[in-house]
């Protein structure tokens, strides 16, 4: 029996774009867009601990930085996990919607139109949906469950509870 | 006899009680009631403090000093007022009032004691008389920020806060809505055709 050669089989462009299309590795666009609008939502609340839960930046600097770096990896690890389910529905929600006279005979350039249109429209629900569940789950963390902490526990609770529920949900179907 | 022994006694010890009574309220007697007008006392938040002193007596109280050592220089700032005041005459039967405005300069408890007076009981008296305010025992004095988060009206931060948080929802979601619109808008184009 012949062993096997060390050398690894030779993809074409076709296939890589075939596998990029169909597995959870995001583009360098995406993964770009995904960590900012992480970083900005995760940032947003420090407004709020700052100027209604009455913590001075100037002495808490160093607990903002941590929590929003935890939470920009828990937030886009959600943006990552919710888009690729939602591409896949999408793209076949999609139709023949693109397809036109002249493209009836090319389907890959069909096929690559509908993947481009539901990686836009997976990517914006995803960004659109996990913030405003991070949100909604922020408010009722911070000013219901747990309003009698100390303003340092709430932070640090409110921002965990709401990444971490955030990532936990996308990972479901 | 028996009785009329008893009959005596009692004249003679209300004669005295009326005396005695007479006696005392001939010259002044000054009565301090010190209050706080704040719900709440807060660091670097005005407090108001009222003394009330009311002269029961029949006489005038002269030389009134009325003085209150309780808010030192390195724990209140004095905003209105001064921690002593003085009245030459204060009329019988009647009262007047002090107010004081100072502010905390750091949270914590403290101990709220009497304010002095002193006074002239009656024109002839030589010797002066001293009084005590009502103290106010152990107050807490609040952190701002405690009094802030808990109390004070957040409407504007509350409205800044949704101005700040809402393009994060608004946008991805009007992009995502108008190239939802656009390719519903192709498929029915085509579906009429």
């Amino acid at each position: 029996m012949s062993t096997k050669s060390g050398k690894p089989k030779n993809l074409t462009k076709e296939e890589e774009s075939l596998l990029q299309d169909y597995s959870r590795d995001l583009s360098t666009k995406s993964s770009a867009l995904f960590y900012g609008n992480a970083a900005i939502i995760s940032a947003v609340p420090i407004w709020l601990y700052w100027k209604i839960h009455q913590m001075e930046p100037a002495n808490n600097y160093i607990y903002f930085l941590l929590v929003t770096v935890v939470t920009t990896y828990l937030i886009s690890f959600a943006y990552k996990n919710v888009k690729f389910v939602l591409k896949h529905k999408i793209f076949q929600n999609l139709d023949n919607v693109v397809q036109d006279e002249k493209d009836k005979k090319n389907d890959d350039r069909s096929l690559k139109k509908k993947n481009e249109i539901a990686e836009f429209e997976a990517t914006t629900y995803s960004i659109f949906y996990n913030n405003s569940l991070f949100l909604f789950i922020l408010m009722v963390a911070s000013f219901i469950l747990f309003k009698n902490f100390t303003p340092l526990f709430n932070y640090f609770l409110s921002m965990g509870l709401s990444a971490g529920l955030l990532a936990l949900f996308s990972t479901s179907k | 006899m028996k009785c009329v022994i008893f009959l005596l006694c009692a004249l003679l010890a209300n004669v005295v009680y009326s005396e005695t009574v007479v006696d005392e309220l001939e010259d002044a007697k000054l009565l301090v009631a010190k209050n706080v007008l704040n719900n709440y006392i807060v660091e670097g938040l005005n407090l108001t403090i009222k003394y009330t002193i009311h002269n029961i007596g029949s006489s005038p109280a002269l030389n009134v000093k009325l003085q209150d050592e309780n808010f030192p220089a390195e724990y209140f700032e004095y905003a209105s007022g001064f921690s002593v005041a003085q009245w030459a005459r204060i009329p019988p039967k009647s009262n007047v009032d002090h107010v004081v405005i100072v502010s905390p300069k750091m949270p914590g408890m403290f101990n709220l004691t009497s304010a002095v007076v002193t006074y002239l009981p009656s024109e002839k008296a030589s010797k002066v008389q001293t009084g005590y305010s009502t103290e106010l025992g152990e107050v807490y004095i609040q952190r701002l920020s405690d009094y802030n988060r808990r109390y004070a009206s957040q409407t504007l931060n509350w409205i800044l806060f949704i101005i700040i948080a809402s393009p994060s929802i608004l946008i991805p979601f009007f992009l995502w809505k108008s190239s939802t619109n656009k390719y519903q808008k192709s498929k029915k184009a085509k579906k009429s055709n």
